[in-house]
């Protein structure tokens, strides 16, 4: 009876898409619609500032080349988790390396942008200060959560794959949301900083 | 008498005057406008876009998938 079974049931099929990686899509185009909401919302508000001055003169410049070199940071982060997916299963000592080097580079994102933001503070750019400052500290701050949420669960990725129990499922969905923040940035800068 | 209503109509769409209580449609400033109109056109077409690039995507997965599955065992 079972034999039976067996041989005119077919074996069961790999899932197209893993469940993980599915909801982290889902969650990602609804999170790409609040940016890009965010950044709409910027770009009129730039429009019509008055004189087509902007960022507005009682307002302190955006630390660009600095920043710049923060973005390179968090894009070889994210070049560094596309050389840890490919790793993965061949050549776990080197996965984990670039992993781990993953994390510290988005953690030196954060610092950075800490950093920056302490600075600006001090030179009067608040978010009381203007619709600049509110803009600013709006958009580059919710990206900020989004990148300490994601470095967040990346460390907790590498602590799993260091334990041996990380699967390749996991890591593609906790490798997309990253992938999403660290490709979202340049907009931001080009949008807000340049 | 009965066409009453259609000329009472056609009155009303001819006697009145646009309303611009969209800001889209109307601003003084001619960059706020062209500001207004690209993020609308850009708000409206990114979902979609997203919606039907993810479609796309899967769908080659699908048809990949399957095609995996015409081969014979012992050729995976």
């Amino acid at each position: 009876m079972s034999n039976t079974n067996l041989q005119t049931h077919p074996t069961a099929r790999k899932p197209i898409l893993p469940n993980a990686v599915i909801g982290v899509i889902t969650f990602i185009l609804t999170e790409a619609m609040f940016f890009a909401g965010m950044i709409s919302a910027f770009v009129i508000a730039r429009a019509g500032s008055p004189a087509g001055l902007w960022p507005p003169p009682d307002q302190p410049l955006l630390p660009v080349e600095a920043t710049a070199v923060n973005t390179l940071v968090l894009i070889a982060s994210g070049v560094l988790l596309v050389i840890t997916n490919r790793q993965f299963g061949r050549n776990p000592s080197g996965a984990l390396k670039t992993m781990l080097a993953s994390v510290v580079l988005g953690m030196l994102f954060l610092v950075g942008q800490g950093f920056e933001w302490v600075q600006l503070i001090g030179q009067g750019l608040t978010l009381q200060s203007s619709n600049h400052g509110s803009f600013f500290y709006f958009i580059v701050g919710s990206h900020a959560l989004h990148v300490l949420a994601a470095v967040v669960a990346l460390a907790g990725l590498y602590f799993r794959m260091l334990a041996g129990e990380l699967t390749r499922d996991v890591l593609w969905a906790g490798s997309i949301f990253w992938y999403f923040v660290v490709g979202v940035w340049p907009i931001i800068y080009w949008q807000v900083y340049l | 008498m009965k066409f009453a209503p259609l000329l009472v109509f056609i009155a009303l769409v001819l006697a009145a005057d646009p309303a611009f209580a969209c800001a889209v449609c109307f601003d003084a400033n001619e960059e706020t406008r062209g500001a207004f109109l690209g993020t609308t056109i850009f708000l409206s077409l990114f979902p979609l876009g997203m919606v039907f690039g993810f479609g796309f995507w899967f769908w080659r997965r699908v048809r990949m998938a399957e095609s995996l599955d015409q081969i014979p065992p012992t050729q995976v």
